[in-house]
C-alpha cells in the first residue's frame, strides 16, 4: 500500500507475536484521506512504535498539508523519535520514574529536528517538513504523554464493569488533547523554532491499558462530548481483542477508517493506533464478549467499506444475519411484501382486462383479506431472498457517500490540473531522507 | 425496510466548519451574460460542494447582494450548511454598494463564529470572497480600511476577484491578497475552484501563508 508509508515502518518492526505473551498488543493503519488523493498530495501521516520488553513507544505525525515535503518530514520524525526512545527505555527499569521521561522526549524531538536539519536541500527550511506529533511512552508502572500540536491521544485503565460482567476500559482515563490556534487548521508543528513552548507531556503514574492515538483526521470518532467515544473505541477493542493474527488486526482497523461514513467527517489523511496490555487480554480471558457481535462487526465494516479493496472484504454472512432477523419483524416483512405485492398485482390485472377477469374476485379477496392469503403468488417469495434483498438494500444505502466522493474529484481534477506546488508522487524515494538502516 | 445494523458509532456530525461568505455584485453593468454566468457559477459551487461528503457537511456559506433591483446591499442567503444550500438566480439591476456589501459580510463573519464557538465547533479561518465588475458608487473606504484591519487581524481572509470593468487599484484596497482578474466569464470555474479550495483548507501554523490550488481555469494571466 503506498499511501502507507508510516504503516510500512511499524510492519518492519514487528510488535509482538504469539510467543511474546506479556507485551502490549499493537494495531494501526494510515489512510490516505480523499483530498489527497483527489489532489494528488501524498499520504503525510506517519505511524510507528515498537514494543520493547514490558515497554511501549508509540507516534503519530502529520504533516502539514500547506508544507512541501511534510509527508518526509512525518516519517522521519517518528523513525527518530522511536528509535532515540527506544534506546533510552533498554536502559531503563520497568519502576524508573516517568517524571524522568519529558527530558528524554524532549531529547528525542530535537534529534528529529537535527536530523531533518542535516538533510535539507538548499533553498528549503524546516518549515517545508511541517510536522505534528502525538506520542506515548509506557511500561506496567505508567507512562508520559508528549504531543506538540493536534491529534489526540487517550490513555486509560481498564477494568471489570461488575454490574454488567464485561471489561470496562476507561475505568481512569486520560486525554493528549490537540492544541489549535483560534482555527482549526491552524496548529504547531515540531518544526517550528519555538516547538518548546508547544511541547506538551503529561505524566501518568498508575498504570495504563488501553492506548488510543490519532492524526487529527479521525479524532471527531474517537471523542464524544470530550470523552472517548465508547460506542466507536469499544466495537473496535472488542473485534480487536478477538482477532489473533497482527495482520487481520491491522487490516481490521484500515477498514473502519476506510468506511464511507469516515469521508464524511474527514477527507483529511487518517491514522489511528490502538495497543492493549496484558491486562487486557488477562480480563477479557475471564469475561469473553458473545460471539454474536463478532458477526455484526465484520458485516457493518464490510457494508460500509468504499469498494476499493474488495480482496479484504469479509464474505456475506448470511448465516449470522438469519440469526440476527428475530421473528417478528421477518413476519411483519413477509407480510409487508405480500401486501404490496398483491396490490401490485392487482393494478397490473386492472390494467389488463380480458383474460384475466375471473381472477380479479380472487385478487381483491387477497387485498382485502391479507390473513387469507393462501392463493396468493406473492407469499411464495423465498426466505433467503427476502433477506438478500434487505441486504443489498442496506449495501447501497451505505455506499453513495464515498462513490459521490470519488466522482466529485475526478471533476475537480480537470479543472486543477497545474497545482503551484509540485510534489512528489506517494512513495517515491527522496535523497532528502535516509533510508532506516 | 432495512435492518437496523449494529455498528460502531461513526459520530458523523464534524466538528468543523469552514464558513465562506460570498459577496456579489449584481449591479446595472452586469445584466446580461456576466449575470447569467454568475447564476450559473453558484450553481455549480452547489453541486462541487454537495458531491463532496465532507464539504456538503463542513463548509458554510452565506450570499450577500450588492446593487440589483433593490439597489441596496443586502443578505440574500443566510449562512446554511453547504449540504442546505440550494442557488437561487440574481437579478442584476441598480448601483454598486460595495462597501455597505463587505461591511455586512464583515458583521456576519464575526456573529457567525460566535455561534459556533459557543456551540463547540471549531472552525477554520472564514472566507470572503468578493466579485465585482464595477466601481463602488458609496462611501468604501472606511469599509476597505476594516477589510484590511480584518485580514491583518486574522479575523478573516478575504479574496478580490474582478470582473472585466472593474477597478482593480479599487478593489485591491479591500484586501492584502491582491485582486485576481477573471478570465472573461468563467464564472463556472471560478466556482469550482473556490469549491476545492474550500474542501481543502489545508493546515498551517498560525500566521503563516495557506496553499491554494492554482487558479489557471480562471484567471487571466498576469502581466
Amino acid at each position: 500500500m503506498n499511501s502507507n508509508s508510516g504503516h510500512a515502518i511499524a510492519g518492519k518492526e514487528p510488535a509482538c507475536t504469539t510467543n511474546c505473551k506479556n507485551a502490549w498488543i499493537v494495531s494501526s493503519a494510515v489512510i490516505r484521506g480523499v483530498s489527497h488523493i483527489d489532489t494528488d498530495i501524498p499520504c503525510q501521516d506517519s505511524v510507528n512504535f515498537k514494543v520493547i520488553g514490558s515497554w511501549f513507544v508509540g507516534v503519530v505525525s502529520d504533516g502539514a498539508g500547506s508544507a512541501l515535503n511534510s509527508h518526509f518530514g512525518s516519517k522521519l520524525a517518528v523513525q527518530v523519535i522511536v528509535e532515540v526512545l527506544e534506546k533510552e527505555v533498554a536502559k531503563r527499569n520497568s519502576d524508573n520514574d516517568m517524571a524522568l521521561m519529558p527530558d528524554v522526549i524532549s531529547d528525542a524531538i530535537a534529534e528529529a529536528r537535527a536530523r531533518l536539519g542535516d538533510n535539507l536541500q538548499k533553498d528549503e527550511t524546516l518549515e517545508d517538513y511541517h510536522c505534528t506529533v502525538v506520542g506515548i511512552v509506557a511500561n506496567e508502572q505508567g507512562s508520559v504523554f508528549f504531543h506538540v500540536g493536534d491529534g489526540l491521544g487517550i490513555a486509560s485503565t481498564a477494568d471489570i464493569d461488575k454490574k454488567q460482567q464485561t471489561v470496562d476500559y476507561w475505568r481512569k482515563t486520560q486525554l493528549s488533547l490537540p492544541e489549535n490556534g483560534e482555527y482549526a487548521n491552524e496548529t504547531f508543528f515540531i518544526t517550528q523554532e519555538n516547538w518548546r513552548e508547544h511541547l506538551r507531556c503529561i505524566v501518568i503514574s498508575n498504570p495504563i491499558d488501553v492506548i488510543v492515538l490519532a492524526s487529527d483526521g479521525p479524532m471527531a470518532l474517537l471523542l464524544q462530548s470530550g470523552k472517548p467515544n465508547n460506542g466507536f473505541i469499544d466495537v473496535v477493542l472488542e473485534h480487536l481483542g478477538r482477532t489473533d493474527a497482527q495482520d487481520e488486526r491491522d487490516t481490521y482497523v484500515d477498514r473502519i477508517l476506510s468506511a464511507s461514513e469516515v469521508d464524511a467527517i474527514t477527507s483529511d489523511d487518517k491514522s489511528l493506533l490502538v495497543a492493549t496490555s496484558p491486562k487486557v487480554r488477562g480480563l477479557r480471558a475471564h469475561h469473553p464478549v458473545p460471539p454474536p457481535e463478532k458477526a455484526e462487526i465484520e458485516s457493518t465494516a464490510r457494508l460500509s467499506t468504499i469498494s476499493d479493496t474488495p480482496s479484504q472484504l469479509a464474505p456475506i454472512q448470511v448465516p449470522t444475519l438469519l440469526q440476527r432477523i428475530n421473528t417478528t419483524r421477518l413476519s411483519f416483512a413477509v407480510l409487508l411484501a405480500i401486501l404490496v405485492g398483491s396490490l401490485l398485482v392487482w393494478l397490473l390485472m386492472r390494467g389488463m382486462h380480458s383474460p384475466f377477469t375471473n381472477h380479479e374476485e380472487q385478487i381483491s379477496e387477497a387485498v382485502n383479506s391479507p390473513s387469507s392469503n393462501s392463493k396468493f403468488p406473492a407469499k411464495k417469495t423465498p426466505l433467503a431472498n427476502t433477506i438478500e434483498n434487505i441486504q443489498l438494500n442496506s449495501s447501497t444505502d451505505s455506499k453513495p457517500f464515498g462513490e459521490e466522493a470519488i466522482i466529485s474529484g475526478e471533476d475537480n481534477s480537470l479543472h486543477l490540473t497545474k497545482t503551484k506546488i509540485k510534489l512528489p508522487a506517494a512513495g517515491e524515494t527522496r535523497p532528502v531522507v535516509p533510508e532506516s538502516e | 425496510m432495512s435492518i437496523q445494523e449494529p455498528k460502531p458509532n461513526y459520530n458523523v456530525n464534524p466538528s468543523q466548519r469552514t464558513p465562506c461568505i460570498l459577496v456579489l455584485d449584481a449591479s446595472g453593468s452586469m445584466d446580461g451574460e456576466p449575470i447569467d454566468q454568475l447564476n450559473q457559477g453558484v450553481r455549480a459551487l452547489e453541486v462541487e460542494l454537495k458531491n463532496d461528503a465532507t464539504a456538503s457537511m463542513s463548509v458554510q456559506l452565506a450570499i450577500v447582494c450588492v446593487g440589483g433591483p433593490a439597489g441596496d446591499a443586502d443578505i440574500m442567503q443566510d449562512w446554511t450548511d453547504a449540504g442546505d444550500f440550494s442557488a437561487f438566480d440574481l437579478t442584476a439591476g441598480g448601483y454598486t454598494p460595495l462597501g455597505q456589501g463587505m461591511e455586512i459580510a464583515l458583521n456576519m463573519v464575526e456573529e457567525q463564529k460566535e455561534i459556533l464557538r459557543s456551540s463547540g465547533i471549531s472552525y477554520t479561518r472564514p472566507w470572503i470572497f468578493m466579485i465585482s465588475d464595477g466601481v463602488p458608487t458609496d462611501e468604501w473606504r472606511d469599509t476597505a480600511a476594516r477589510c484590511r484591519d480584518a485580514e491583518e487581524n486574522r479575523k478573516c481572509v478575504i479574496f478580490p476577484i474582478a470582473v472585466e470593468g472593474s477597478d482593480i487599484e479599487i478593489l485591491s484596497q479591500f484586501s492584502s491578497n491582491p485582486p485576481k482578474e477573471l478570465n472573461g466569464l468563467r464564472f463556472v470555474e471560478l466556482f469550482q475552484w473556490l469549491s476545492s479550495s474550500l474542501r481543502g483548507a489545508s493546515r498551517t501554523a498560525p500566521g503563516e501563508a495557506i496553499q491554494l490550488p492554482s487558479t489557471d481555469a480562471w484567471a487571466a494571466v498576469d502581466a
